[in-house]
């Protein structure tokens, strides 16, 4: 799966760790969904649209197979 | 805000549990232990031979409240290494106690106090294995993080009572404490370096 947390995140100007802060996960739980190495699951990814006021699938979409 | 993340408040919790039970443990077995030979009631020797079980149970109690408390790919990695240490212990088990009930190997009860360092230490192993498919450096996180002059701190402690033990404390717990103290000041070192070379990716603009 692909996605644009890093892009999103940049335009607000947060780093990795206040993102990380916002939903209450780890720095590097963030470092991972953005490399593309972990796909959250739904709740986090909700959590994610949420936060960057986005629909779900502008920030997730399905990667190559 | 900063780029640095504070501790969350399920590390500092569990550290502030984990530390004092494991230093019970080790001030128990180093001091306590030596003593139990010495007392013939069963039922006090029975108490004392017991009683290292209290921190090792808190211990396990504050590892249980991390985990529960851990984000989801945390947990994921704490269930692979929970996986990996339960078959890697569970067929060492296995093969031990055959060879122990065909007489190859002759064993007593006391080579079940190595189950559960043994599980830890695989666990460990297994959950550093699942830290690097998701690109984590698990020695190094911002949370987890034990800091290097902590690492430092302790090694010294441990080498101090070392030196001032020695020829007080049997040759065997000398080693074991100058043998703990070093690997303490190593960990300080690797953690160190390992933590300027992050930084220095991050000023490079790698991470962030």
């Amino acid at each position: 799966m692909n996605n644009h947390v890093r892009q999103l995140r940049s335009e607000l100007g947060w780093s990795q760790a206040d993102l990380a802060q916002r939903l209450d996960v780890s720095r590097q739980t963030i470092n991972a969904i953005e490399t593309g190495k972990y796909d959250p699951s739904l709740p986090l990814a909700f959590k994610l649209a949420r936060l960057f006021d986005r629909a779900i699938e502008t920030i997730f979409e399905p990667g190559e197979e | 805000m900063s780029k640095s993340m504070p501790m969350r408040r399920s590390y500092r919790r569990y550290y502030r549990e984990f530390f004092p039970a494991m230093g019970a443990y080790v001030l128990f077995m180093l001091f306590a232990w030596p003593y139990l030979g010495h007392v013939q009631a069963p039922a006090l020797k029975a108490v004392l031979a017991l009683l290292p079980v209290v921190p090792v149970a808190l211990v396990i109690r504050a590892m249980v409240r991390l985990v529960l408390a851990s984000d989801e790919l945390e947990q994921r990695t704490h269930l692979v290494g929970l996986a990996v240490a339960t078959a890697v212990v569970g067929v060492l088990s296995l093969a031990v106690g055959f060879l122990a009930a065909a007489r190859v190997l002759d064993l007593d009860g006391t080579i079940l106090l190595w189950v559960f360092p043994v599980l830890m230490v695989v666990y460990a192993a297994g959950r550093a294995w699942a830290n690097r498919r998701y690109g984590v450096d698990g020695f190094c996180t911002d949370e987890s993080a034990v800091r290097a002059w902590q690492f430092l701190l302790a090694g010294g402690v441990l080498l101090l009572v070392a030196w001032l033990g020695n020829g007080h404390m049997k040759d065997y717990q000398v080693g074991m404490l100058a043998g703990m103290g070093c690997s303490w000041v190593a960990a300080a070192g690797v953690l160190a370096v390992r933590r300027w070379q992050r930084a220095r990716r991050r000023d490079a603009g790698e991470q962030d």
